[in-house]
């Protein structure tokens, strides 16, 4: 027979209930007359039985008290009767709840502090959930993501490159497992005329581009082929043109050249984060092979592998490098999924460094609310112990404190939740325009969904390890549970120190890095990278055409000076050369330095003062003096406690001398966040094979200026290419990486540090609270409640003590280790270790005086009776 | 308890109550425990009251349906019949008791 016709029980543990059962149950639930219908029922019973017993001659009150004999053990089978009526894990969920409800209420501090901590906590999990899912998860939002790829140059030592325009050429004519191959380069605009001028990130790209991503005008058209055509994206369209569509066909000036606009579009944020402008790309077969400046994007053509794709690709690489064996010998094809390419290894590794540290963060949150949890269930313990003799179940006691943990936890994930959307908004406005991927993100159903399990997974956990009614255990034990809980607190006064020294440091570092000073003064300055047509400049023409371009800038309304620089700070390029002293001309020992060709105005123009001697003058020409110009650093490390000035170096191999006519102020023009490099100067004149960038500093916005430049330069040569950039926005991408990084570890210990502070406050009040009873003693006995209270309090600063004599000398250790991750910044530093004890013993004292002090004032007879 | 008076075998309640309201038709609580009480012949020792969560296990699964009527005595009493699907299923588990009861039989007939 089928167990579930038998065994009341099984049923009503619901192991075998059907559907139609469930249902009926369900509808019990709200039918609470059925214990009724039970009473009556019964009563009609007892009627029936004592009168059948009457009339076999028993008495009333005898028949009546057979007939319930008759009946059975009458609370056993109602019990029965009403488990089964409705859903009784349900309704003793909601009685727990309603209990959790009023003891949460009445615990304030303990009910605040987990739920800040759990939300916090999962705000965080939630965001780099979030964050982690549009990054590697979610697949890139155009058609057939799967089938998209890029390519890539491989040069013979495995490095990669971009394309040269004649390699892409060859690529889109000879590829037959791509159905469509696009190219596109990365530029920088500068918007000017109508409004305010402004750099903007732009994109050239090939026709093909528009149908490869689905880029798809709403208004106007995409590329008919002409060159100066603009496609403009939908977000400077309604920034600049409040999205009038009357701007298309206008003429814009993009690098002081007239562009018409043709189309308004999304632009694919993916692909080019931040991008707001379309130009047209139009490689040519004359471009040299060796300038490696485009990125080939492509589709797979319907049911084409990548492995099939390769080995096409490997027989073009091959012709390649037979026809141009210069430039493309030894030189392969790569293939890779257009999603891999666009996070990249560095972005990567840059993810699961924060899951990293979102793990441990959660981990602390759990941490901290399972330590409230027990200093709480001893606080309960009588309330437990009470439970218990009363008859409830070591299951039902866990049920009940499960029920509480969850909802703390249903509060946390709701806190949780807006803090990550929240977070989420911050995300999407500071890492749109730098990372791919990340204008879209969002909260997800799939990511909340997996933080919300997350969450309950290991309040479950948690609960299971804290939760065990801590009821029947002797006195003895619940003493030694005591020092348990004073270890809690010096271990998370231990966690808080390491955590906020460790903050402490990196937000040290970032405000360094904000502020760092490159020797010179980066406002104002235009950099302009001019490239001259091959073949048509010799040495003379060349040093002739930036001596004529800096004469003609200097004079520009708009303009205080120009120079011109072999390499523009911050550009990612850098010189290198060796030399010798003059004193150690006999032996072969060589030095190294960096090196800059610089004309007179340079100096003058960034602002990098002259500490000794003087600077290139008009003078310092080809077939004059051979000169050079040293930097501080590089005058220090060579010549030392000398004066370097009217002293020889022998340049390079050949050791031709030159002499040595000042020391300027030292500068990183490389990247701000590492020490300057000895460097040294030549004129422009003597060392004119480089090419070479203009810097300008103008007298108001460097974009201003930009038509009027291209006009001048035109003016020597119109076949000159130009491109612009503001110094102050090279430089602060050069920080951009180390700043985001340092932004974010930042971040994280500083809401680490914000959890462990919570939990040290919570852990301390309630040690306090729990002292009650002791206190009350003590006032009984006659000590006077000061007195009492600074012993409570001198209890709980001593443990803060113990952790921060073991927290700092960790701390100290562990910012050892970043080291690398610090700017400019002393891991070891007496004033903060000093501020962080006095913070921690501030929180000790905060935390314990509220409890001592009603502890104190309460009746000694009340608090002895307080549990 | 009287030593002649067995326990009501486990899981067999329902049956019992099934097969009853079948050949009684409509039934209140105390009229099905009586009845059972009849057909052992004093042989069982039923505790009523038991088969009261019995009634509703077997209403909820929708094999009776029960409505308040007045009962000999004029009180208030709910009477019990089976329904529909109660008849197939009384059906199923006479013929799989009918199983068991054979197969119990055939075992213990080896053990002698």
């Amino acid at each position: 027979m089928a167990a579930d016709r038998g065994d009341a029980r099984a049923v009503a543990g619901g192991a075998a209930m059907n559907g139609r059962v469930w249902l009926a149950r369900v509808a019990g639930l709200f039918r609470k007359d059925r214990a009724g219908y039970l009473e009556e029922e019964i009563g009609t019973h007892i009627e029936m039985l004592a009168a059948e017993y009457t009339a076999r001659g028993m008495a009333g009150p005898d028949a009546h008290t057979a007939a319930r004999r008759d009946l059975g053990n009458a609370t056993s089978f109602q019990e029965q009767y009403r488990e089964q009526s409705g859903l009784p894990l349900l309704e003793n969920f909601w009685r727990d709840l309603k209990f959790a409800a009023r003891t949460l209420r009445r615990n304030p501090v303990f009910t605040l502090s987990c739920t800040a901590t759990l939300a916090v906590g999962l705000g965080a999990m939630t965001t780099v959930l979030c964050v982690v899912s549009a990054f590697l998860w979610k697949p890139l939002p155009y058609a057939s993501p799967e089938r998209l790829v890029a390519i890539k140059q491989v040069d013979p030592r495995k490095g990669l490159w971009p394309f040269s325009e004649p390699a892409w050429l060859d690529l889109d004519q000879r590829a037959r497992s791509l159905q469509t191959v696009a190219a596109y380069a990365k530029v920088q605009l500068a918007l000017t005329g109508a409004g305010d001028s402004e750099m903007i990130p732009a994109a050239a790209v090939t026709p093909s581009f528009f149908p490869l991503f689905g880029v798809a005008p709403i208004g106007g058209r995409v590329f008919s082929g002409l060159p100066k055509e603009v496609v403009i994206g939908r977000t400077l369209w309604e920034r600049r043109w409040q999205g009038n569509r009357a701007v298309v066909g206008r003429a814009i000036a993009l690098d002081g050249e007239s562009y018409t606009v043709v189309g308004i579009a999304d632009l694919p944020h993916d692909l080019l984060p931040g991008s707001e402008v379309l130009i047209p790309l139009t490689p040519k077969t004359t471009e040299s092979r060796t300038a490696h400046s485009i990125e080939a994007v492509g589709r797979l053509a319907e049911g084409v592998s990548a492995a099939q794709a390769r080995a096409e690709l490997a027989v073009i690489a091959a012709s390649m490098a037979g026809q141009s064996p210069q430039s493309d010998g030894g030189w392969s094809l790569h293939l890779i999924p257009l999603s891999d390419e666009l996070i990249g290894p560095r972005t990567s590794g840059m993810i699961w460094m924060i899951f990293g540290a979102v793990t441990f963060l959660w981990l602390l949150a759990c941490v901290n609310v399972a330590g409230l949890q027990l200093a709480r269930n001893i606080c309960r313990r009588h309330e437990m112990q009470t439970r218990q003799a009363l008859g409830a179940s070591p299951s039902r006691l866990f049920g009940q404190t499960l029920t509480e943990n969850s909802v703390l936890a249903v509060a946390g994930s709701l806190g949780g939740t807006v803090l990550a959307e929240l977070a989420l908004q911050a995300v999407r406005g500071f890492a749109a325009d730098s990372w791919p991927r990340m204008a879209q993100v969002e909260l997800t159903f799939p990511t909340v969904g997996l933080a919300l399990l997350i969450m309950f997974a290991t309040t479950f956990f948690f609960t299971a390890f804290t939760g065990r009614p801590a009821g029947l255990r002797g006195g003895r034990e619940i003493s030694r549970r005591a020092s348990g809980r004073d270890a809690l607190i010096v271990a998370q006064v231990v966690i808080a120190t390491v955590l906020a020294l460790c903050a402490g440091l990196l937000w040290q570092s970032f405000l360094r890095l904000e502020a760092v000073d490159p020797g010179f003064d980066p406002d104002r300055i235009l950099t302009v990278q001019v490239s001259l047509p091959s073949g048509t400049y010799d040495d003379v023409r060349r040093v002739a055409f930036f001596r004529e371009a800096e004469s003609r800038l200097a004079r520009l309304p708009g303009i205080v000076s120009a120079g011109a620089t072999n390499i523009a700070p911050f550009s990612g390029d850098g010189t290198a050369n060796r030399f010798r002293l003059a004193a150690d001309v006999a032996s072969s020992e060589y030095r190294s330095a960096a090196w800059r060709a610089v004309t007179p105005g340079f100096f003058a123009t960034l602002g990098i003062p002259l500490k000794r001697g003087r600077l290139f003058t008009e003078r310092d020409a080809n077939g004059s003096a051979e000169v050079v110009i040293l930097s501080e650093s590089m005058a220090r490390k060579f010549w030392p406690n000398q004066d370097p000035i009217g002293q020889r170096l022998l340049w390079g191999r050949s050791g031709s001398p030159k002499t040595i006519l000042g020391i300027v102020g030292d500068l990183r023009d490389l990247a701000v966040d590492a020490p300057p490099v000895p460097t040294m100067f030549r004129p422009y004149a003597q060392l004119s094979d480089a090419p070479m960038a203009l810097v300008i500093r103008s007298k108001a916005d460097p974009l201003a200026v930009i038509g009027d430049v291209r006009k001048q330069i035109g003016a020597i040569d119109r076949n000159a290419a130009l491109t612009f950039q503001p110094l102050r926005l090279a430089m602060s991408k050069t920080i951009l990486r180390p700043r985001v990084s340092l932004t974010i570890m930042a971040a994280f210990a500083f809401v680490a540090l914000i959890t462990a502070a919570f939990g040290l406050y919570g852990l301390i009040s309630y040690r306090v609270n729990q002292r009650q009873q002791e206190i009350g003693m003590r006032l009984a006995l006659g000590a006077p409640p000061g007195s009492v209270r600074w012993a409570v309090q001198k209890r709980c600063l001593m443990l803060v003590c113990a952790g921060l004599a073991a927290g700092l000398p960790l701390a100290y250790g562990l910012s050892m280790l970043m080291k690398s991750l610090l700017y400019e910044t002393q891991p070891a530093q007496p004033a903060a270790y000093g501020m962080v004890s006095l913070v921690f013993g501030g929180v000790a004292l905060a935390a314990s005086y509220g409890p001592a002090r009603r502890a104190s004032r309460l009746d000694p007879a009340a608090a002895i009776r307080h549990d | 308890m009287k030593a002649t008076k067995s326990e009501v075998p486990y899981g067999t309640l329902d049956l019992m109550i099934l097969k009853t309201l079948a050949n009684m038709g409509s039934l209140h609580g105390f009229g099905i425990a009586r009845r059972i009480e009849q057909v052992a012949e004093g042989s069982l020792a039923l505790n009523q009251g038991t088969i009261y969560p019995a009634l509703l296990r077997l209403e909820q699964k929708g094999w009776i349906r029960s409505d308040w009527g007045l009962s000999e005595n004029n009180r208030r009493a709910r009477f019990y019949s089976v329904t529909k699907l109660g008849e197939k299923k009384l059906a199923d588990e006479e013929s799989k008791w009918q199983q068991t009861v054979a197969m119990l039989a055939r075992l213990l007939g080896v053990r002698q």
